[in-house]
């Protein structure tokens, strides 16, 4: 449906708004995808940028939560396909998906070695196991919640949480991955 | 009403710490502002509906009329020039030498004929072959 598009200080207040509220979705959506922070940035800052063209042209979008994950869902797979999946890498500051903003202790080397571990262990995940257990441990959402983002009920999200985290476990404990030092 | 998942007992316990703890190392600190997005759309806007418009017209009608014009002029200054013999046309050019007036093909009159050596054979036939004493060989007449 089209009408004529509010003002562009309106326009603006309400996607900033909507970038408050569901941003943090959309990057767990995209990071559950790939495993990866950048990709996760970047995949959230084109969806939001797509939301802001689809309002300038004046369409109404009715629900801008399931457009938006549903947009970030779409790109993060044609990310696949993108010059920098198949050429680039990855810079020296997030190697092994791991964030180096921080001194280098050993502590700390042993942290990153563990999350470097468990990020590969998580990539054999299937990819549905991986978008929940984002959901629930990166964006700290409860079962109820879940349900709604996902579209599914509520037992059925404690089933799928519940084999994924046992999946996981299981893996962990295949490759040798312990606890955090 | 918080349900949360009930986790395994000790397994549970680290996995849950472990996954916390990589997502947390994993957000980005700070949270990436929203994408900026009036300084790109605005100007764009202003350039297309306005004086980029017109300007663009007027480019598209000169183009038009230089077309035209090089269409009508460029072939009357070609024909003017290189018109050819009525009748060579049809013959194509491999048979001007037949013509009368049509100009000759170069030959090689007055100039010495250069002895051409046989690939291979390196030396000319007839000249150096030795003379055969055929005596004895066939029947005395």
């Amino acid at each position: 449906m089209k009408s004529k598009p509010p003002p562009a200080d309106v326009r603006r207040a309400d996607f900033e708004q909507l970038y408050e509220r569901h941003s943090r979705e959309v990057w767990a959506v995209a990071y559950a995808r790939w495993m990866n922070a950048d990709t996760a940035s970047d995949v959230m800052q084109e969806t939001f940028l797509r939301l802001w063209k689809q309002q300038e042209t004046g369409e109404t979008i009715l629900n801008p939560r399931a457009w938006l994950l549903r947009v970030a869902r779409n790109l993060a797979e044609d990310f696949a396909k993108s010059a920098f999946r198949r050429n680039g890498t990855s810079p020296p500051q997030t190697m092994n998906g791991v964030q180096a903003s921080e001194p280098m202790p050993l502590e700390r080397l042993e942290r990153d070695e563990t999350f470097a571990q468990l990020r590969e262990v998580m990539e054999q995940l299937p990819k549905a196991d991986r978008e929940i257990l984002t959901l629930r441990y990166a964006l700290d959402y409860e079962t109820g919640e879940i349900a709604e983002l996902l579209s599914i009920n509520a037992t059925a999200v404690h089933m799928r949480l519940s084999r994924a985290r046992q999946r996981l476990a299981d893996r962990l404990k295949r490759e040798g991955v312990g606890p955090l030092p | 009403m918080r349900s949360v998942v009930p986790l395994s007992q000790n397994r549970g316990d680290n996995v849950d710490g472990l996954l916390r703890a990589f997502y947390r190392a994993q957000m980005p600190h700070p949270w990436p502002k929203p994408p900026e997005t009036s300084s790109q759309t605005l100007p764009f806007r202003r350039f297309s509906r306005g004086q980029g418009a017109t300007r663009s017209r007027w480019v598209l009608a000169a183009s038009v009329a230089f077309l035209l014009a090089g269409s009508l002029l460029l072939p009357r200054r070609f024909t003017s020039q290189e018109r050819p013999e009525p009748g060579i046309e049809a013959l194509g050019t491999a048979n001007r030498n037949i013509l009368p007036d049509a100009p000759k093909m170069k030959t090689n009159e007055g100039k010495p004929v250069e002895k051409k050596q046989l690939p291979g054979l390196g030396f000319d036939e007839g000249e150096l072959l030795p003379d055969l004493d055929d005596t004895g060989l066939f029947p005395p007449k």
